[in-house]
């Protein structure tokens, strides 16, 4: 009998052990917790790397989505037919391509900026001279962000505001909202960076070296709103008159002359850095990451000739003759080339997120739109010269609006080939007729569709959801 | 191994007590099936006055009992028969019983709870069995296969041909769009894995998550072992399994020692399998066709410029043109691949200590070079009566499978995935050849180099294997604490524990054409996957018998139980990735390395209690139950969800002439799904490094702290009928279920920064019948004729829906293609995708269903004298498939049919048609298939072998069996790719519906010699 009792008690007591609910606490493995992060002192740092991590992945997508786009390269995947038609052929497709990438990653992008700026204001550690410069580093993304999705999308326009709760719909302001949203983002990032001491509460990797403190980087948020204000100028957003006149020229002229344009150094600029290492990135356009990429075959005759005879010097440093030309393998016919990258052929090449290249070939357009010609025309031939070792540009200060552009036009995508470009130049100066077309079928696009999620998700309200 | 483990057994017995009844006299007999000689097998022959006493008939139906002193009555019973009780008078020495088949299978006992069980006359819900006959009649490639077709209610589909399994059960429709689809699969008291771990084929195909074709676990359990297998369906029935059982619970018993001397049982199967159907490609009769297919024809007038150009674009179709069709398939997957299973059993014992000790082992290659897979098993189960208050039973298994895959399905790299390189690749010139050296040809088509593949070489040397190791045990003890006149209470404690370890092996060596697709040559992973599963339980029964004459007599029995019930499950997966490797290397050390993991580790606990009453001379049964349960997945980690549960049924009869009984029932039930690992919390996730620095972003999917199971409330009602004296019988039962607080990733709006969010909300509905007719048409003394007739039909909705509609995940490739779009209003297996209206606008729109119209099923089972033959058909009439594999036949202008007439006088060829026709995905419709299909299961002839003949062989064997069977024969379909079963994201919740390029299907034959000594 009491052998009987004391095994009863066994009974009992495994099975109150065994459902007592502290068992039930189980953590998870796979991922931090809001709660495991917020206690850290060393997140910050971690989501700051996040968000040039997201700007980077980013920008290998838009270059690859935009140089299809643009003429300037193919993607050949023969035997997924789709990845050349929504880019060459069309109809775009509202559940792939660069039509959802180009909205789906920067507006997380604009999530983890909002979920960093919530961290630093609510941050016990930081001073406010380090939670200033925090605060400039992850607006001025943002600003390059919503540049991108209104680049891609254009006139459908879209959100420019990320909510608190992810559920409600954020509201739909239309393209010039949204260039001019982006305006203020970058402006808030230049108010916040100058009230931002000497230095981050945060390193930056070795593609912001010398742009790597608030004063530093105030360069880079200028070189961006350069770049965001051409845009406006050139569509004639809200606030800057007709489409090229002066207004927000003048506001392009005075962002370059605070940046980092070095006339010495075209390259000069911050860049997103690639690595082999396990666990990070490597040049999405690098011959290692994809044997199917290959650069459009007008890419050669369009290049102009040097003083000797040979091409343009950018097209040497940029582009090789296969020996052979190379296609889709026949399922798609009438793309085969035999023209092939050699920028960016290396798996750890950096890609310039924006460079003084940019920044005076920008401030050409800028000086002949607000009437500088012969500063403008001199930039065009610094250009040609140092990268192209080209003779000087034909053009005079009596050259049409349209001969400035199509010169213009011509140092843009040599001297910024494969960076992103081309798609927007034709687009924004209206001239995307000019893009070849390689068999007759193929067509050009306007604007980039909004995605099928969201559109399902506003009931098919915003344009060109149908 | 296996004479080991006899000899643990035998051991074993030496020490364990031997029970002492007033046992006076032993009785030796044969139990026979009416109307035959043939020695049935497995029967149990039981004294219901002695709790304890019994055994279980051997090979050729020959038993032997011990029994108490005086007459005795003994009750004889099997699965499928009719029992019967007969009385041994105090001096009978042999006893030989016939029972009769019983086509309803209204007998037998099926569980109603954690340690209780009700006779199968009196179940008040829709309860499938089946039997072992019926599972091994003709092998499977895994226990989906052998279910095919026998279990009215259930959708069992295999994903692929692939040897080694991999398929999915789904009863009653889809009850969750994110939780678990499966049934809940219970093996002697353990609740076992049934995962599906994704072997990392995707490394070398790129295919993305969720499309590497694996092995479900349930490929590990042994059909040959199973003593029967118990389908719950609906929610009362189930419900005693909870939050895990909206699916459904598969409740698998195996084998079990029978008292006596040991004898033994020995099967050997030898079989082949070939190719069912195959597809084949596009004949060129000429090399200038070849170049006017994938060049284009010389434009007239062209310049010189022109015509260099195509000239230089045709040279590669021109140089290597040399024959019209080489019959790629038909060499990759064309082989009469072997297999061969050997089981060998052993059972003994003495009435207080009985064994079965098994083991298997099963070797089949398939049809496609370098696959195959293996099976091995050994189980040992123990049943010991302690004494007479005291039984306690142990099972235990041991397990290894083993995996060779290859490389099927889905490609979004360089068409490494054979068959999706054959839907691109002219068969122009011979691939399947070799020189001196051993080298195969580089196929210059489909872009050559490293962006085409030769699939000869491809699946010469790469390697997609898998190794489990598996061990199930459990054990179970039930002590009778108190017995009085009409009472008796018992105490039972179960517990069970499943473990295994799963090891992935990825190979693709450098010299391999593909390679570097991807950048980086050559690829090699190890994973390993560990798996920790157990289950335990305390249960009290109280069974109260009044005494006949009292007040409450008209009470049969009234049981009443209640327990505690604690689960945990482990799951640890991790492994490391190679790239770039040295050549020759296949160590994982050889290259550039990322390693990864995923682990979960859920804990439940539960409650329970029950009532089950029988009354008014068993002709009314009724049970009440609850279970409360709570468990570390759900938001409220202390809160217990309570289902509870109501049944009852009440049997009539004579009700009319010629109706023998009719029996009406109802039930209602409530049962849960639990949230997935993880979904309770709000998570970053780690980005990629940068700068040599980690980092984190905030995750695309958003947790919800709030989140609970989803539950399920059924209603089923039944009506079970049986006729002119059993010779016709019929079950019909409507279901009605519905599901509410789904478990959804509900999309959020992509301009929030976020993609999804785990939330409950939403309502489900599924309603159908299930219809079974068993009847004997007929039974005289050379043929017994049975006929079973099943039917099954499913109608599914979405009542509710708080968010616009969305797309399922991963279940097919979008708009372009037919996809599971949820919407409220509609079917919830709707597939939606463009479709093209005569303004010309394009719109999303429900395009097809998922979901079959009907399944039927026909078995029909011929004995003639010591002949038995077989055959099962089974019927599925609708539903549609993604057609995938001819959208990229066509693509590549390759499909066999291309050149054929197109439809309504369209001068195009077929399949410039269907591909022109498809636009890009404007109009999904042109690859959205009918996918209905008759199949020939299973088709079977053995022979019992007289025991005069047996006898002359040698004097031990007592029985022999040879058997000729034959699996998915041949097939009736229009569909027209390979498999109309066949699903590229293998299991799917919503809708299995994308075929592309799975592993070919094939047809089985087996010659089986089975025999007992």
């Amino acid at each position: 009998m009491r052998s009987r009792l004391f095994g009863a008690l066994v009974i009992a007591s495994v099975a109150v052990a065994g459902c007592s609910a502290d068992r039930l606490t189980v953590p998870n493995y796979n991922s931090p917790t809001g709660e495991d992060v917020a206690a850290d002192p060393g997140a910050l740092q971690l989501t700051a790397n996040g968000l040039l991590a997201g700007a980077r992945s980013n920008m290998g997508s838009w270059i690859s989505g935009t140089g299809r786009l643009g003429r300037e390269a193919y993607s050949y995947t023969p035997t997924e037919g789709r990845n050349t038609t929504t880019y060459l052929m069309g109809p775009q497709d509202p559940t792939r391509g660069a039509g959802n990438s180009f909205w789906t990653a920067y507006y997380s992008d604009l999530r983890n900026i909002f979920d960093f700026n919530n961290a630093v204001n609510a941050s016990t550690r930081l001073t406010d001279p380090q939670k200033e410069a925090a605060l400039g580093y992850s607006e001025t993304l943002a600003g390059m962000a919503l540049t991108f999705v209104v680049a891609a999308h254009g006139s459908f326009g879209g959100p420019v505001e990320i909510l608190e709760n992810p559920r409600e719909l954020s509201p739909w302001v239309d393209r010039d909202a949204i260039y001019n949203a982006a305006l203020d983002r970058l402006e808030s990032g230049k108010t916040h960076l100058a009230a931002g001491g000497t230095a981050f509460p945060f390193s930056l990797n070795s593609g912001f070296s010398g742009f790597n403190t608030p004063a530093g980087y105030l360069k880079v948020n200028r070189a961006l709103a350069a770049r965001l204000n051409a845009y406006r100028a050139s569509y004639g957003v809200a606030g800057c008159g007709a489409a090229y006149s002066p207004a927000c020229y003048e506001m392009v002229l005075t962002n370059i002359s605070e940046s980092f344009l070095d006339e010495g150094d075209l390259s000069s600029g911050p860049n997103y850095i690639y690595s082999t290492a396990a666990g990070d990135a490597q040049n999405p356009l690098s011959n290692a990451s994809s044997s199917a990429w290959v650069a459009h075959p007008s890419i050669l005759p369009d290049a102009q000739l040097q003083s000797g005879g040979a091409r343009d010097q950018r097209y040497i440093d940029k582009i090789t003759t296969m020996d052979r030309p190379v296609g889709p393998g026949g399922a798609i016919p009438g793309i085969e080339t035999d023209q092939d990258f050699l920028v960016f052929s290396n798996p750890e090449d950096v890609i310039p997120m924006i460079n003084s290249e940019e920044l005076l070939l920008l401030r050409a357009e800028a000086r002949w739109f607000t009437g500088d010609k012969p500063g403008a025309i001199s930039d065009l031939n610094i250009v040609r010269t140092t990268s192209g070792n080209l003779p000087a540009s034909s053009l005079t200060v009596g050259s049409s609006d349209d001969a400035f552009i199509e010169a213009l036009l011509y140092e843009r995508r040599y001297s910024l080939l494969i960076q992103g470009h081309r798609w927007v130049d034709v687009r924004r100066f209206g001239v995307l007729n000019t893009l070849p077309l390689d068999v007759p079928e193929h067509v050009t696009f306007d604007d980039l569709i909004i995605p099928q999620s969201e559109c399902l998700i506003r009931n098919n309200e915003p344009p060109s959801c149908g | 191994m296996s004479r080991f483990i006899v000899g643990i057994a035998a051991a074993l017995m030496l020490f364990l007590p031997q029970v002492a009844h007033s046992q006076d006299r032993s009785i030796t007999g044969r139990v026979t099936i009416q109307g035959t000689t043939l020695g049935l097998e497995g029967a149990s022959v039981v004294v219901p006055s002695s709790p304890g006493v019994g055994t279980v008939t051997g090979n050729d139906g020959r038993f032997t009992l011990r029994l108490p002193a005086g007459d005795v009555a003994v009750t004889v019973r099997a699965l499928g028969y009719k029992q019967q009780q007969v009385t041994v008078s105090a001096s009978q020495a042999t006893l030989d019983v016939a029972l009769e088949r019983d086509a309803l299978q209204l007998e037998g006992l099926v569980i109603t709870g954690q340690a209780t069980s009700i006779s199968r006359q009196n179940l008040a819900t829709s309860v499938a069995v089946v039997n072992a006959e019926d599972l091994t009649r003709a092998p499977s490639a895994s226990l989906e296969g052998a279910l095919q077709g026998k279990i009215p209610g259930a959708s069992i589909n295999l994903n692929s041909g692939a040897p080694g399994g991999g398929g999915q059960i789904q009863i009653r429709g889809v009850t969750s769009i994110l939780g678990s689809g499966e049934p809940l699969f219970v093996v002697d008291g353990v609740i076992i894995s049934n995962a599906a771990i994704q072997g990392g084929m995707r490394t070398i195909t790129s295919s993305g998550s969720n499309q590497d074709d694996p092995a479900n676990r349930l490929a590990d359990i042994d059909p040959s072992l199973i003593e029967s297998i118990e389908v719950l369906k609906g929610a009362a029935a189930s419900a005693i399994y909870g939050s895990k059982a909206t699916n459904g619970v598969i409740v698998i018993k195996t084998k079990r020692g029978e008292a006596g001397r040991p004898r033994y049982a020995l099967s050997q199967s030898f079989g082949m399998s070939n190719a069912s159907k195959l597809l084949g490609s596009r004949r060129f009769e000429t090399a200038d066709k070849l170049v006017d297919a994938f060049v284009g024809p010389l434009a007239p007038g062209a310049t010189p410029e022109e015509i260099a150009a195509h000239n230089a674009a045709a040279a590669v179709y021109r140089d290597n043109y040399e024959s019209p069709y080489f019959d790629y398939q038909d060499a990759l997957f064309g082989r009469t691949a072997p297999m061969f299973e050997t089981n060998f059993s052993v059972t003994g014992g003495s009435e207080a200590t009985k064994y079965f000790l098994a083991a298997s082992h099963k070797e089949e290659d398939g049809i496609m070079r370098n696959t195959g897979a293996m099976r091995q098993n050994v189980r040992l189960n123990l049943d010991q009566i302690v004494s007479d208050k005291i039984t306690a039973n142990v099972s235990t298994a041991f397990i290894r499978s083993g995996n060779d895959r290859g490389i099927t399905g889905n490609n979004n790299t360089s068409s490494v995935s054979p068959l999706y390189l054959f839907a691109y690749s002219p068969a122009v010139m011979n691939l399947d050849t070799q020189d001196a050296a051993g080298n195969y040809p580089e196929n210059p088509f489909v872009g050559g180099g490293p962006r085409s593949s030769n699939p000869f070489q491809t699946m010469a040397h790469v390697r997609n294997h898998s190794d489990v190791y598996r061990w199930i045990g459990s054990g179970r003890l039930d002590v009778t604490a108190f017995t009085a006149a009409e009472h008796d209470v018992i105490l039972s404690a179960q517990g069970g524990l499943d473990w295994f370890q799963q090891a992935d092996d990825i190979y693709s060596p450098n010299f391999l054409q593909y390679e570097p697709a991807n950048g980086r040559l050559g690829t090699a992973q190890e994973q390993t996957t560990r798996s920790r599963q157990i289950n335990a339980s305390l249960n009290a029964v109280w069974k109260y018998t009044p005494s006949p004459g009292g007040f409450l007599s008209f009470i049969s029995s009234a049981t009443t139980s209640g327990g505690l019930q604690l689960e945990e499950r482990d799951f640890n997966r991790y492994g490391v990735l190679a790239e770039n490797l040295i050549p020759g290397m296949d160590n994982i050390d050889q290259g550039r390395t990322a390693p990864f993991q995923n682990r979960s580790a859920i804990r439940d606990q539960a409650f329970y209690g029950q009532e089950e009453l029988l009354a008014f001379d068993n002709r009314l049964f009724v049970t009440v139950g609850a279970r409360a349960e709570r468990s570390s997945v759900n938001g409220d980690r202390e809160k217990l969800y309570v289902y509870p549960k109501a049944s009852g049924s009440f049997r009539f009869p004579e009700v009319a002439k010629g109706v023998d009984e009719l029996k009406v029932r109802a039930a209602i039930g409530r049962s849960g799904n639990q949230p997935r690992y993880g979904d309770r919390d709000l998570v970053l996730t780690a980005s990629t490094q940068i700068g040599g620095q980690n980092s984190l972003r905030a995750a695309n999917t958003l947790g919800n702290p709030d989140i609970r199971p989803e539950t399920m409330t059924e209603q089923e009602y039944g009506i079970d009928a049986s006729f002119l004296r059993s010779r016709l019988a019929l079950e019909v039962t409507y279901f009605n279920r519905t599901v509410t607080d789904l478990l959804l990733t509900a999309p959020l709006p992509n301009s929030s920064g976020l993609t999804q969010q785990i939330i409950n909300g939403g309502e489900l509905s599924s309603k159908g019948y299930e219809i079974a007719v068993s009847a004997t048409p007929i039974s005289n003394d050379w043929l017994d004729w049975r006929s079973n007739t099943s039917f099954y039909k499913v109608k599914q909705k979405i009542e509710e829906l708080p968010v616009p509609t969305f797309r399922s995940p991963s279940t097919g490739f979008g708009s372009a293609y037919g996809d599971a779009y949820l919407t409220e209003g509609y079917s919830t297996t709707a597939i939606w995708g463009n479709k093209r209206f005569e303004d010309g606008t394009v719109r999303l729109s429900p395009i097809g269903d998922a979901t079959p119209d009907f399944t039927m099923q026909f078995a029909n089972n011929f004995l003639v004298n010591a002949f038995t033959f077989n055959v099962l058909v089974d019927w599925t009439n609708g539903g549609v498939r993604s057609n995938l594999t001819q959208n990229l036949f066509d693509e590549g202008k390759n499909s066999w049919d291309f050149d054929h007439a197109a439809p309504n006088g369209d001068p195009r060829p077929l399949g410039q048609y269907r591909y022109e026709e498809w636009r890009n995905g404007q109009n999904a419709g042109m690859y959205l298939q009918d996918a209905g299909f008759v199949k020939l299961r299973e088709i079977s002839v053995s022979y019992d072998v007289p025991q005069s003949l047996t006898s002359r062989l040698g004097g031990s064997i007592s029985n022999l069996r040879l058997s000729l069977a034959g699996r998915n024969l041949h097939t009736w379909t229009d569909y027209w790719g390979m498999d109309p079963e066949a699903s590229n994201f293998g299991s799917n919740n919503v809708a299995r519906i994308v075929d592309l390029g799975q592993y070919p299907p094939s047809r089985s034959f087996h010659f089986n010699i089975s025999m007992g000594f």
